[in-house]
C-alpha cells in the first residue's frame, strides 16, 4: 500500500515538473511548443536550480571570496584564450572556463578540482567511489538544458548540501578519483535526454534475481575395446524422424513468436524522439590509462549513476572540452557521429587544443609534480590509516577494511611512497624558478574535502534514496536508519508504469533475528526468507505462503544442527524431513497424515517412511534402504538395498498383531507375522528368536519415530510464533566494535577511564614510606629521640643488607646445584656413550648457568646502587633529624 | 585357585552341553513367546558361556564359526586348543584354569580381550598375530621374567594389562619397569597410570629402552626388506620370469654339475666362463624385461575386459531393475482401486495382473538372453586376444631359449677344445705343477675328458629345457584356468542365478492374487 502512495506522489511531481518545463521552453523558443516532456519517471528529488545568491559571504573562507593575484593572472590568460578561441572558431559554442563560484567570484574550472583521498577503503576504487557519489548526492537538472550553468560551486559545498548538477557531480567525483591515483578528467559535452535527466527507467534492473542453473551432466568416457554390442532397438526410424520434424516445426514457431514479442517490447521501450537531441549539455568523467596500472583503456564514468560507459557509448553525443586540475583541452575532432571515433591522446595538438602549452621538459616535470602530489596524498592517507591502525577504537565501522589494507601494504608501499616523495620534492624547487617562463596553475582555492564517518555511513541524502529502472523500483536505505533494519528494497513490476507488483525483495542488516533477505512473490503470494547463520534454531531459509492449504519449506544449516536436519517440507497432510550426514545414514523421513475435516491439535498418522543412505560397512542385502511404518495397516515394510548383481531388492514385511498395545496380552511369535521376498540366497537367515526381537525393536522404533514427528510439529509451531514475535520486536544488533552505537561499551569505556584516573591519583598520593614499619614497631610515637633514630637507621640498613645477602645466596645455591647436575649428567653420558642428547643438554645447562651468573652480577650492582640511595634518603629524611618529629 | 585335578570328574564338551549353553542365553520367559528352533544353528551363535563345568579339553567348538565371545573360565583346561576355526572371536576368557603354555591362538587375529588370569603360565609367547589385542589379563600366573614384559611391546593397541600376582610383580622395580617398557598401556593392574611416574620411569630406563628401540627398528627394517623381496618374487612369478633377473639360471646350470665344475679348472676356462656368463646373463635379462612387460600388457588387457564386462552387466541389471520398479508401481496402482479387505481381487483385475506378470517375465528373460549373447561374444574375443598374447610370449621366449642353447653349444665346444689342449699338454707333461690333483685323473686320456664334457653339456641342456618347459606349462595353465573360471562364473553361474531370481520374483508377485 505504501508503495502505491509513493508512486502516486512521484507521478504528481512529474506532472507538475513537466508543466514548468513546457513553460520555460515556450519562453525560449516558439518552435519547441510541440515538444512534450519525456514520459518518464524522474527521481523526485530533482529540482530546477536557482541562480546562487550567496547570503552569508563571511562564512566562507577567504579563498572563496577573493581571487589571489596568481588566480587573477590565470583568469586574464583564460579570458585571452577564450577570445582567441571565439575569434578563430566562430561557429563553435562557448567553453566552460571560468564560472562563478558560490560566492559570485569567477574561478577557473581547473582550480576548482581539489584532488583528495579520504580514509575510507571504499573510496580508493573508481567504481565504488562513483557509486558513492551517485548515492550521496541528489541530482539537479541544468536549466535550461542547452546552456552551460553560470555557476560552479566548490566540491565542499556540494558535499555539505548533498545536491548538485552534472558539473558538480563530475567535479566532486574527479577530485576523489585523481586523489585515488586515477588519470581522471572532467568532460563537458552533450548527451542524450535520458542521460541528462538521469533517467534509468529504460535500463534493465541491475539487481536481477539469480536463476538457478541446472548442472551440466558429464558424459563419461570409457574404453570400448571389449564393449558389448548394444541391444537391438525395435523401433521405426521413420517414426522417430517424423516426430523430430514435428518437434522442429513447433520449436520454430515458438522462436518466431518470441522474436515478434521481443520486437514489440523493443518498440514500446524505445524513447520518444527528442527535439533537443544533440544540444543537451552534460558533464561526465573520463578515465585514461596511465594513472593506475589496472586501467588499460580509456572509458567514461557517468557520475550521476556511477556506471562505467565505454569510450564509444552512443549516449554521449559530443565533447567540447576536457580538463583536470592541471590543464584544459578543447576537442578539435569532429563529433557529428557522437563520441565513437574520438582519440584521447591529449598531447596530439591537431586533435586537442590545450590551454597551457608546456615544453616537453616542463611536461615531464609536471607529471613528476603530479606524481609527487598524489604521493603526498597517499602519505597523508597512510598517516591517517596509521592513526586508525594504532587506535582502532576511533575507526569508523565502515572502514575496518581500510586498516587491514593499510596493514598489508603499509610496509611495502610506504617506503616506496616516501622514497618517491622525498626524491621528487627536489625538482619542485626548480619548477618555481622557471615559473616566469611558463604559466603555472595556482593551487586549488577549494578547502580540503572531508566526509565524517557518520555521513559516510548515512551515504544517501536523508539516509535514503530511490532509483527507478525498467519495471523496477529500487529503494536504498542507510544501515540503522530504519527500525526494521532494511537497507535495500527492490520492487519489480509487470508494467512500465510501475503499478502491478510482481516481486519484492527486501534486504536487511543488523537484525537480531538474522533475517537477511525477504523475497515476496506477489503473484504467487509466497514469501521466501533467508537468514544468516547464528540463529538458535539454525534456520537458513524459510519459504511459506498464505492460505488454508499451506505449503512451508524450512531449510536449515544442517552442520550446526544436532539432528543434521537440512530441509523440512510441510503441507496439510504431509511432513517430510531431509537429512544430510546423519549418524544413522538417515536421509529422509516422510509422514503422511490423515486428512481431517475437523481441526484438532494432533493429526493422526497414516504412515512414516524413512530412507537411509548406503552404509558401506554392511552387505547390500543387510542394509536397509527404506523402512515404512504403516501405522494404520499395522505393518512394517523393510526394503533392503539392491545387490549390484540383482535386479530386485529384498523385502521383509512384519505384521504387527492387532492387539499389541494391550498390556495384558502376551505377544507370542508365530510364523504368520513375517513375510519375506529374497532376491538371492545371500540374505541372512534369521532365527525365530531374532525375528521376534526384531519386531519388538521395530515397535519401539515406531514409537520413537512418532515422538520425533510430534516434536517436529511442535518445532514448526514454535517457529511460527517466534517469527511473529521477532517481527514485532524491531531492535537492531550493534556490533561490539561499533563504539558510536554500542551504549554498553560506551559506558564501560567511561568506567574504565574513571578507574584508571583514580588509580593514577591514588598512586600519586602515597609514595613509599620505608620508615613506616619501623616506627609502627615501636608503637607509632609522636616523636623519638636521637638514640631511637639511630637504632631505626641501623635496623633499616641491617634489614636491607640481610635481604640482599639472602637473595645473593639463593642465586649462588641455584648456580651450584646447576653445576653439580651438569657434572653428574656429563659423567653419566660419558659412561653410557650417548652423544646426541648430551650436546643439547650441555648447551641448555650452559645457558642456564650464564643466566644465573648474569643475574648475580646484576643483583650486586643493584644492591650497591640501592644501598647508596637508601643511605642518601635516610640522611635526608627530616624525621631522623634534630626535632625527631615522626608524625 | 584352580581346582584340584583329582577331586572332580572331568566333563566332555558334548552336544547337550552346548545346546544347554546356547539356550541359557535366552531371556527369562522367552521360551513362552518364541517357539524353539528345531535344530541348533551353530553359525548364528555369537557368544557362548561354558564356565564352572569342569571341562578338561577344549573340543567340539569348531562349528561356531561366527562366535565373537567365548567364556570358558573356571574349568580344568590344561591346553589351549581347538580354536582355529573361531576366527571372529574378539573376547576370550580362559581364567581360572590349569593352562601352562600360551599356544593355539595364532588364527584369532580379531581378538581384543584375552584373559588368562589364574593359570600356570611362565612365559608370554606365541601371540604375535594378535595385533588388535587391547586388554590382556595374565595376573596370578608364574611369570617371572623381564623378557615377557618386553614381549608385550609389540602390541600397539594394548591399553590394559594385569600382571598382579606373578612372581615378577613382587619385585621392587616391577611397576617402574613395566610402565617404562610398555608406553602404549594406559592401565596397569586396572589402575590408571599417571604422567609423572611414567616420566620418571622413562628417565630411569632411558638407555635400555633406547637400545630396545634400535634393535626393534632394525628388526622391522629387516622384516620389511624380506617382505618387499617376497612381493617382488611373487610379481616375477606371475610374469613367469622368476629367478631370471640376475645370474641365477647360469649358476643353477653348474650347481648340480660336479664334472663340469672340475672342467672349469682347466687353464683358460675362467676367462671363457666369464665371457659366456656375460652373454648368457644379458640374454636372460632381456627375457626377464620382456616377461615383465608382457605381464603389464596382459594385466591391462584383463582390466579392460573386466571394466567392460562389469559395465555391460551393470547396465543390464539397471534396466531390469527399472522394469521391475515400473511393474511394482503399476501393481500398487492396480490394487489401489480394489477394496482388498472386503471382497478381494475381482476376476477382471486378476486376469489383467496375470497377463502383466507374464509380460514382465518375458521382458526380463529377453534382457537376460541378450546379456548372455553379449557376454559370450565378448568373452570369446577376450579369450582369442589373450591366447594370442600368450603364444606371442611363448614364441619370443622360445627364440631366446634357442639363443641360450647356442651359447651353451659354443661354450661346450670351447671347453672341449681347451680340455683337449690340456690333455695333449698333460701327455707331454708340460702342465704346471699347480694343476689340481683331484682332476688330474680326468685328464688321463681323451675319452674320459670328452665323456665328462658330454655329461656336463647334457646337464646344462636339461636345465635349460626344464626351465623352458616349466615356464610354458605354467603360462598355458594360467590361461586355461582363468578362461575356464570366466566361463564358469560369468556365463553359467551368473545366468543360473539371474534365472532363479526372475522365477522367484514372478512367484512372489503371483502369490498376491493367489492368496486372495
Amino acid at each position: 500500500m505504501n508503495d502505491r502512495n509513493v508512486n502516486k506522489t512521484t507521478e504528481e511531481k512529474i506532472h507538475s515538473e513537466s508543466v514548468i518545463d513546457v513553460q520555460q521552453l515556450d519562453d525560449i523558443n516558439d518552435q519547441t511548443a510541440d515538444i512534450l516532456p519525456p514520459k518518464t519517471i524522474i527521481v523526485d528529488d530533482i529540482l530546477s536550480i536557482s541562480i546562487v545568491a550567496c547570503s552569508n559571504l563571511e562564512e566562507h573562507p577567504e579563498s572563496y571570496r577573493l581571487n589571489s593575484k596568481k588566480e587573477e593572472l590565470i583568469l586574464t590568460f583564460v579570458e585571452n584564450f577564450r577570445r582567441q578561441y571565439y575569434h578563430i572558431y566562430r561557429d563553435r559554442k562557448s567553453l566552460f572556463l571560468n564560472p562563478f563560484n558560490e560566492c559570485g567570484i569567477p574561478k577557473f574550472v581547473c582550480t576548482t578540482i581539489r584532488p583528495t583521498i579520504l580514509p575510507y577503503s571504499d573510496l580508493t576504487e573508481w567504481n565504488l567511489t562513483a557509486n558513492f557519489i551517485a548515492d550521496h548526492l541528489n541530482y539537479d537538472l541544468l536549466d535550461p538544458p542547452y546552456e552551460l550553468p553560470k555557476t560552479l560551486s566548490s566540491p565542499t559545498k556540494i558535499l555539505t548540501d548533498q545536491h548538485g548538477n552534472c558539473f558538480d557531480y563530475a567535479n566532486l567525483l574527479c577530485s576523489l578519483l585523481i586523489g585515488a591515483g586515477y588519470d581522471a578528467y572532467i568532460v563537458s559535452g552533450y548527451a542524450t535526454r535520458e542521460i541528462c535527466y538521469m533517467d534509468t527507467t529504460r535500463l534493465p534492473n541491475p539487481y536481477i534475481r539469480k536463476q538457478q542453473e541446472e548442472p551440466v551432466k558429464q558424459l563419461k568416457s570409457q574404453c570400448k575395446k571389449y564393449g558389448v554390442k548394444p541391444l537391438k532397438t525395435l523401433t521405426s526410424e521413420y517414426d522417430a524422424y517424423m516426430h523430430q520434424r514435428h518437434l522442429n516445426t513447433i520449436q520454430e514457431e515458438k522462436i518466431k513468436i518470441q522474436e515478434e514479442e521481443n520486437q514489440r517490447i523493443a518498440e514500446i521501450e524505445r524513447p520518444i524522439s527528442d527535439p533537443l537531441y544533440g544540444v543537451r549539455i552534460h558533464a561526465w568523467i573520463l578515465i585514461r590509462p596511465g594513472g593506475r596500472h589496472e586501467i588499460s583503456e580509456a572509458f567514461y564514468i557517468e557520475p550521476t549513476t556511477g556506471y562505467r560507459k565505454t569510450a564509444d557509448d552512443t549516449d554521449y553525443l559530443g565533447i567540447e572540452s576536457v580538463w583536470n586540475h592541471e590543464n584544459l583541452w578543447v576537442n578539435m575532432q569532429d563529433c557529428s557521429n557522437g563520441c565513437q571515433s574520438l582519440q584521447f591522446d591529449l598531447n596530439d595538438q591537431a586533435r586537442w587544443e590545450c590551454m597551457f602549452i608546456h615544453s616537453n621538459e616542463k611536461e615531464k616535470e609536471l607529471t613528476h609534480k603530479r606524481l609527487s602530489k598524489t604521493l603526498s596524498n597517499q602519505i597523508d592517507w597512510f598517516e591517517k590509516m596509521k592513526f586508525y591502525f594504532n587506535n582502532p577504537l576511533h575507526l569508523p565501522v565502515s572502514n575496518i577494511n581500510a586498516t587491514s589494507y593499510y596493514k598489508n601494504y603499509s610496509d611495502k608501499i610506504k617506503s616506496e611512497v616516501y622514497k618517491k616523495y622525498y626524491h621528487s620534492s627536489i625538482p619542485d624547487i626548480t619548477i618555481k624558478t622557471t615559473i616566469h617562463k611558463d604559466i603555472n596553475l595556482p593551487l586549488s582555492w577549494v578547502m580540503p574535502l572531508d566526509i565524517t564517518p557518520k555521513n559516510f555511513q548515512k551515504r544517501y541524502p536523508k539516509s535514503h534514496k530511490i532509483y527507478y529502472f525498467k519495471k523496477t523500483c529500487v529503494e536504498k536505505y542507510a544501515p540503522y536508519s530504519k527500525k526494521d533494519g532494511i537497507v535495500l528494497k527492490i520492487s519489480e513490476f509487470d508494467d512500465y508504469n510501475c503499478k502491478e507488483f510482481i516481486y519484492v525483495t527486501y534486504h536487511y542488516e543488523h537484525r537480531y533475528d538474522k533475517l537477511e533477505i525477504r523475497e515476496h512473490n506477489i503473484k504467487m503470494n509466497t514469501i521466501k526468507e533467508k537468514y544468516r547463520p547464528g540463529r538458535n534454531d539454525h534456520l537458513k531459509e524459510y519459504i511459506y505462503d498464505f492460505g488454508p492449504s499451506y505449503d512451508r519449506i524450512m531449510i536449515y544449516y544442517h552442520k550446526s544442527r544436532l539432528d543434521s536436519l537440512s530441509k523440512r517440507h510441510e503441507t496439510t497432510h504431509e511432513l517430510t524431513d531431509y537429512f544430510i550426514d546423519h549418524d544413522n545414514f538417515l536421509t529422509y523421513r516422510k509422514v503422511i497424515f490423515e486428512i481431517q475435516l475437523k481441526k484438532s491439535t494432533q493429526r493422526s498418522i497414516i504412515s512414516i517412511t524413512e530412507k537411509f543412505n548406503r552404509n558401506p560397512s554392511l552387505n547390500s542385502n543387510e542394509d536397509i534402504q527404506e523402512l515404512i511404518f504403516a501405522i494404520k495397516d499395522n505393518k512394517f515394510i523393510i526394503t533392503y538395498y539392491r545387490d549390484i548383481n540383482c535386479i530386485t531388492s529384498s523385502i521383509r514385511t512384519y505384521i504387527k498383531p492387532s492387539n499389541w498395545n494391550d498390556k495384558a496380552f502376551i505377544f507370542k511369535w508365530n510364523d504368520n507375522l513375517h513375510e519375506i521376498y529374497q532376491a538371492n540366497d545371500d540374505l541372512k537367515q534369521m532365527s525365530k528368536r531374532d525375528l521376534y526381537y526384531e519386531i519388538i525393536k521395530l515397535i519401539k522404533e515406531e514409537e520413537e519415530a512418532i515422538k520425533r514427528v510430534r516434536t517436529a510439529e511442535n518445532e514448526i509451531r514454535d517457529l511460527q510464533s517466534r517469527r511473529q514475535q521477532e517481527e514485532l520486536s524491531s531492535d537492531l544488533e550493534v556490533s561490539i566494535y561499533d563504539i558510536d552505537r554500542n551504549e554498553k561499551s560506551k559506558i564501560y569505556k567511561e568506567l574504565l577511564q574513571q578507574k584508571t584516573d583514580e588509580d593514577k591519583n591514588r598512586k600519586n598520593m602515597n609514595e613509599l614510606d620505608y620508615l613506616y614499619p619501623y616506627i609502627a614497631a615501636i608503637g607509632n610515637p609522636e616523636c623519638i629521640n636521637a638514640q631511637i633514630a639511630e637504632q631505626i637507621r641501623y635496623n633499616i640498613e641491617l634489614d636491607f643488607k640481610n635481604q640482599s645477602i639472602y637473595r645473593a645466596n639463593l642465586i649462588q645455591s641455584c648456580y651450584e646445584n646447576e653445576i653439580k647436575e651438569l657434572l653428574t649428567k656429563q659423567q653419566w653420558y660419558q659412561n653410557n656413550h650417548i652423544s646426541k642428547n648430551d650436546e643439547f643438554e650441555c648447551e641448555q645447562a650452559k645457558f642456564r648457568l650464564q643466566i644465573l651468573q648474569d643475574r648475580l652480577k646484576e643483583h650486586e650492582e643493584f644492591t650497591r646502587e640501592n644501598y647508596r640511595q637508601l643511605e642518601k634518603n635516610l640522611n635526608e629524611d627530616i624525621r631522623l633529624k634534630e626535632p625527631y618529629i615522626v608524625r | 585357585m584352580a581346582r584340584l585335578y583329582d577331586a572332580i570328574e572331568p566333563e566332555v564338551v558334548s552336544m547337550d552341553m552346548l545346546q544347554n549353553a546356547v539356550e541359557s542365553l535366552r531371556a527369562d520367559g522367552e521360551n513362552q513367546v518364541v517357539p524353539k528352533e528345531d535344530k541348533l544353528d551353530y553359525s548364528a551363535v555369537n557368544s557362548l558361556r561354558l564356565d564352572f563345568r569342569s571341562i578338561l579339553r577344549m573340543e567340539n567348538l569348531w562349528l561356531f564359526s561366527n562366535l565373537t565371545k567365548l567364556q570358558m573360565d573356571n574349568n580344568i583346561i590344561e591346553r589351549i586348543e581347538g580354536l582355529d576355526t573361531l576366527q571372529k572371536l574378539t573376547w576370550l576368557d580362559l581364567s581360572f584354569n590349569n593352562i601352562t603354555n600360551i599356544e593355539g591362538l595364532d588364527t584369532l587375529t580379531e581378538l581384543t580381550d584375552l584373559s588368562l588370569y589364574n593359570n600356570r603360565i611362565t612365559n608370554l609367547e606365541n601371540m604375535d598375530t594378535l595385533k588388535k589385542l587391547n586388554v590382556f589379563s595374565i595376573g596370578n600366573n608364574q611369570v617371572d621374567d623381564e623378557n615377557s614384559i618386553r614381549y608385550l611391546r609389540r602390541f600397539d593397541n594394548l591399553r590394559t594389562v594385569c600382571l598382579r600376582g606373578n612372581p615378577f610383580a613382587s619385585k621392587p622395580d616391577y611397576y617402574t619397569f613395566t610402565i617404562a617398557h610398555l608406553p602404549q598401556i594406559h592401565f596397569l593392574d586396572y589402575k590408571l597410570i599417571d604422567e609423572a611416574p611414567r616420566e620418571e620411569a622413562l628417565k630411569k630406563y632411558e638407555i635400555q629402552i633406547q637400545q630396545l628401540i634400535t634393535t626393534e627398528d632394525q628388526d622391522r627394517e629387516k622384516d620389511k626388506k624380506a617382505d618387499d623381496k617376497k612381493k617382488q618374487h611373487q610379481l616375477h612369478k606371475e610374469a613367469f620370469v622368476e629367478n631370471m633377473d640376475q645370474n641365477q639360471l647360469f649358476t643353477a646350470m653348474f650347481k648340480d654339475d660336479s664334472e663340469g665344475q672340475k672342467l672349469l679348472l682347466v687353464p683358460g676356462a675362467d676367462e671363457l666362463v666369464a665371457q659366456i656368463e656375460e652373454k648368457f646373463v644379458a640374454i636372460v635379462h632381456t627375457m626377464f624385461e620382456f616377461g615383465l612387460k608382457e605381464k603389464e600388457t596382459r594385466d591391462k588387457e584383463i582390466d579392460d575386459f573386466w571394466i567392460c564386462v562389469n559395465e555391460a552387466k551393470d547396465e543390464n541389471t539397471r534396466r531390469a531393475a527399472v522394469i521391475v520398479d515400473e511393474f511394482k508401481e503399476y501393481r500398487t496402482q492396480l490394487f489401489a482401486k480394489e477394496d482388498l479387505e472386503q471382497q478381494g481381487v475381482s476376476p477382471g483385475v486378476a486376469a489383467e495382473y496375470d497377463d502383466a506378470l507374464t509380460n514382465l517375465r518375458n521382458k526380463l528373460m529377453a534382457l537376460e538372453i541378450a546379456l548372455v549373447d553379449q557376454l559370450e561374444e565378448t568373452i570369446q574375443t577376450f579369450e582369442r586376444n589373450l591366447g594370442e598374447m600368450v603364444s606371442n610370449f611363448t614364441e619370443s621366449m622360445r627364440a631366446n631359449f634357442g639363443l641360450l642353447r647356442e651359447l651353451q653349444a659354443f661354450f661346450n665346444e670351447s671347453i672341449i677344445n681347451l680340455c683337449v689342449a690340456a690333455v695333449e699338454r698333460y701327455m707331454k707333461n708340460e702342465l704346471d705343477d699347480e694343476f689340481p690333483d683331484e682332476i688330474r685323473d680326468l685328464f688321463a686320456d681323451k675319452d674320459t675328458i670328452l665323456n665328462a664334457c658330454q655329461t656336463s653339456d647334457e646337464i646344462h641342456r636339461s636345465k635349460l629345457d626344464q626351465r623352458e618347459d616349466e615356464m610354458f606349462s605354467r603360462i598355458s595353465n594360467w590361461l586355461t584356468t582363468m578362461v575356464d573360471n570366466i566361463h564358469e562364473d560369468e556365463e553359467y553361474n551368473r545366468n543360473r542365478k539371474r534365472i532363479i531370481e526372475i522365477s522367484r520374483l514372478i512367484d512372489y508377485l503371483r502369490a498376491d492374487i493367489e492368496d486372495m
